[in-house]
């Protein structure tokens, strides 16, 4: 008899430090079983509790051919992530998952593959992103358009010097205006216009997006404008989360729960709540 | 008296009891506690399965320990109305699948429910229009009616129930048969409300009546706490004890985020999303409307917001 | 006639456009009394008026989403327990005399469902709001007259020892339910984010527990502490029949004493619990 709420010890085995308020933990189970049976797909997410705060929702950004550990990254924004945040390599987190859906892999096959991530948005398509590159020769064309704020707020910063040198596939990144170096060589502008600027044909192409919902919004009215239809965007939803398993509400929309039924969506599948999440 | 007093050996009755003019289901020391003259409690039987608060568990210093409840002896709560018995079958749809609670699980096992039959419904009450009814038996293991001459009607209805009452009472005749079925019918005619939830509710999500039907609702809680079949709940750490207790989605903090991010700021917006949870996407999701006319909701609200209104005008 | 005139009252104001919101009563399908938005001259022939208008409608005034777009004038009507709490509003910057058409009623005193008399009715200490503070007063000054708030229920618990006191209020909150009903009906709570609701840092869990719950109504407490106008509405709409108005009267009572001083008498006072004066009594201080 398992109960639902109770979670699994890990360790926390490094601290990468991202951003000035974003970490990426890396995590290995304490318990040899629950290592070897935690077995994820890209999307999906775990909650982690720092013991007497609390516990909250992180998409799993590692691959699931990184084997061994998972990653998480914690913005620091409030009770629970303040409390991650003070936490060293050696501590002991719980972890509870995964839970949730994850990209369809098999869908997307074949096609191009377009990732449109802003600020730590990037965090559940690195996921993805790094399992694609792993079978690269199973898509068609991939472009990867990330921005942040400012050069000092893009994440993953090792994945992107690596993803830019790869010429198997098209890295753009940007910063909003204002958010540039003076040695910046990447674009300026928000990503939703730099996506417009770049125009990716919609025929044979599907988008993965997650960013904040301002970004989501302005990029779903670019795809829009360039002909991609509902069912060819997909999108990993954040929302406030607290069981993880599809019972106390809060992650409701519409018969949706976001922690089940999601956190990955098509805009088919949400269109008729769109009011009602971004 | 004597046919329950029985029931009080070995097992936690929980019933109906008087506290200063109101009426609440509490656990019973005897059967002296129990009111007999009642409409409908304060609060409802959930409160049983998924309490205000419950310790999920516990980190102690030799690691984590569960604190699903190991009922020490078995439970029954007497004295069910028809409609609170059968939101219970409302909430097993969430809680007995998938990832299945065991909190919840613990205590639906170990008790039994013994609906009362209904027979003045109040002008509140509206359970007919939703495939329930004041002498309905469904999520009842036994029921009970007051058919008067000191009689009562009893119904083995579950398993559950088979032993509770053996060597009491005779098969009921004709006439008590009669007698129940024309207290079944006055009943049934009392209730003049009826809720009409429109086929094409969906479609209305977008519309601009729910700024007006919902300007006067103070988000507060008192209607999720005190219907039978809410069930959100927020999840909190007192020290270390990992605790769940209610929460409303109604709540101007529910969806908010620690950024500040909140895609139900507005109040219309959460006001909607109670109504369309409970009529429109919980059935979809588990086939069952999660509402059981209870009418707490309408009786108690702090401004009177009437839930059978609100849904019967939405255009 | 009380209707009569209101509704007169409301369709003037809305005429000229000016003002595009009145705050009133009005019946629901039920035939219960709920606040009610007048918008538009015909929505004003459904105002109402009777011994069930209960709620305090200046609550809605710091309601955001009501207000949401007024930006003109807003009339809201008030008996005079809903006036004291207006003037507290008012001296405490939240709303803003100039952006408000006050519409007092002369109220003869609410019943409660049974048609018995409220309680707070019983010692309401004039029968008509003064002429100064509104904009328009419907009714005649009443011949009622109102008996002299003795504070006995005060007393009453004030002379039980601590073990008794305590007894008492357990029982109470371990009803309690921490639905907010009681807050968010409340004028004078109107904090965007509440503390009982703060995460970070906690202050009192959100679970409900005696202690946490006695936490809650404490923090409650002390935070309208010479500024709640004891308008009853918190105690009438508990679910679980906590006295509140005890508690509020209570604190009332110690600011009274300590003090001289009462909420929503004008617009200008503030309550001593958030400013000072060179003069305020020391003695407690040992």
């Amino acid at each position: 008899m398992k109960n639902v709420y109770t979670p699994e010890s890990a360790r926390i085995s490094s601290v990468k430090i991202e951003t000035r308020d974003i970490k990426t933990f890396k995590l290995v189970f304490e318990d040899e079983n629950a290592r070897n049976s935690f077995v994820f797909a890209p999307g999906q997410f775990v909650e982690l509790s720092a013991p007497a705060a609390g516990e909250a929702t992180f998409c799993i950004a590692s691959a699931p051919s990184d084997r061994g550990y998972i990653e998480c990254s914690v913005k620091r924004v409030g009770r629970v992530t303040e409390a991650i945040h003070m936490l060293n390599p050696g501590s002991i987190v719980g972890i509870r998952g995964p839970y949730g859906n994850s990209f369809p892999l098999e869908a997307i096959k074949e096609k191009n593959v377009i990732f449109v991530g802003g600020g730590i948005g990037l965090a559940p398509l690195r996921s993805l992103i790094r399992e694609v590159l792993a079978r690269r020769n199973d898509f068609a064309e991939i472009k990867i358009i990330y921005g942040a704020r400012a050069v000092r707020d893009l994440v993953y910063k090792d994945d992107l010097d690596e993803w830019q040198t790869r010429d198997d596939i098209n890295t753009i990144l940007t910063v909003d205006p204002g958010g540039e170096t003076p040695d910046w060589k990447g674009k300026v502008g928000f990503v939703p216009a730099i996506l417009k600027e770049i125009a990716p044909a919609a025929a044979g192409s599907v988008v993965i997006t997650c960013g904040p919902p301002i970004m989501i919004k302005f990029t779903l009215a670019a795809l829009n404008g360039l002909g991609f239809q509902p069912g060819q965007i997909i999108t990993t939803l954040e929302m406030k989360m607290k069981c993880g398993v599809g019972k106390c509400g809060r992650c409701n929309i519409g018969p949706l729960y976001v922690c089940k039924d999601g956190p990955v969506f098509t805009c088919e599948q949400i269109k008729n709540f769109i009011e009602d999440v971004f | 008296m004597k046919l329950l007093t029985p029931l009080f050996r070995d097992r936690e009755i929980i019933g109906p009891v008087q506290e200063e003019g109101r009426v609440y289901f509490r656990s019973l020391e005897s059967v002296a506690d129990l009111a007999w003259e009642f409409g409908n409690t304060v609060n409802n039987i959930k409160d049983f399965f998924f309490p205000p608060r419950q310790v999920l568990y516990e980190l102690t210093g030799g690691g984590v320990k569960d604190a699903i409840p190991a009922p020490a002896g078995r439970r029954v709560i007497l004295f069910a109305r028809p409609c609170d018995a059968r939101a219970i079958e409302i909430l097993d749809q969430l809680f007995l699948n998938d990832f299945r609670d065991e909190h919840y699980a613990a205590q639906r096992e170990n008790t039994l429910i013994i609906g009362l039959s209904c027979p003045e419904p109040d002008k509140k009450c509206f359970c007919v229009s939703l495939s329930g009814g004041p002498f309905s038996v469904k999520g009842m293991d036994a029921s009970v009616c007051d058919i008067g001459n000191d009689e009562f009607m009893v119904g083995i209805e579950t398993g559950k129930a088979e032993n509770i009452f053996t060597g009491q009472g005779r098969e009921a005749g004709s006439d008590a048969l009669n007698r129940a079925a024309e207290m079944k019918k006055k009943s049934e005619e009392k209730i003049k409300r009826a809720i009409n939830i429109p086929a094409d509710m969906l479609q209305k999500f977008d519309s601009d009546y729910w700024k007006a039907a919902s300007a006067a609702c103070l988000t507060c809680g008192v209607c999720t706490y005190l219907c039978p079949t809410c069930h959100c709940f927020d999840i909190v750490d007192e020290r270390f004890k990992r605790v769940r207790c209610w929460d409303t989605c109604s709540s101007a903090m529910f969806t908010r985020l620690a950024s500040g991010e909140d895609h139900r700021r507005e109040k219309f917006k959460r006001y909607r999303q109670r109504v369309y949870h409970k009529f429109n996407f919980y059935s979809e999701k588990y086939h069952e409307t999660a509402c059981v006319g209870c009418g707490r909701c309408a009786r108690y609200c702090p401004v009177k917001m009437d839930i059978v209104e609100i849904v019967n005008n939405l255009k | 006639m009380i209707s009569a005139e209101l509704k007169k009252t409301a369709k003037d104001l809305l005429k000229d456009g000016k003002v595009r919101l009145i705050i009133a009563y009005g019946e629901n399908a039920a035939g219960d009394i709920v606040p009610f938005f007048v918008t538009g001259e015909a929505l004003a022939d459904k105002m109402v008026w009777n011994d069930r208008c209960y709620y305090n409608l200046t609550k809605y005034l710091t309601d955001k989403d009501v207000m949401a777009g007024q930006d003109g004038v807003t009339g809201i009507v008030v008996k005079l327990c809903d006036l004291k709490a207006l003037k507290v509003l008012i001296s405490e910057r939240q709303v803003k005399r100039d952006r408000i058409k006050i519409i007092a009623i002369v109220c003869e005193g609410l019943k409660d469902e049974s048609g018995r008399s409220l309680k707070k009715c019983e010692t309401c200490p004039q029968g008509s709001p003064d002429r100064e503070s509104c904009d328009v007063i419907i009714g005649e000054k009443s011949g009622r007259s109102a008996a002299e708030d003795s504070y006995g229920d005060i007393a009453e618990i004030d002379n039980l020892t601590a073990t008794e006191r305590k007894v008492f209020w357990d029982k109470y909150f371990e009803k309690c339910l921490r639905c907010y009903a009681c807050r968010n009906i409340c004028p004078l709570c109107y904090c965007r984010e509440c503390v009982i609701e703060q995460h970070n840092p906690e202050w009192v869990s959100p679970a409900p527990s005696q202690t946490a719950n006695a936490g809650f109504h404490a923090i409650r407490a002390y935070h309208l502490a010479g500024r709640c106008v004891d308008c009853g509405e918190c105690e009438r709409v508990c679910p679980v029949g906590i006295p509140l108005r005890k508690i509020n009267r209570k604190m009332a009572k110690v600011v009274w004493d300590n003090f001289n001083f009462k909420p929503g008498e004008d617009t200008e006072s503030k309550t001593p619990i958030a400013w000072y004066k060179e003069n305020d009594p020391q003695d407690f201080i040992k």
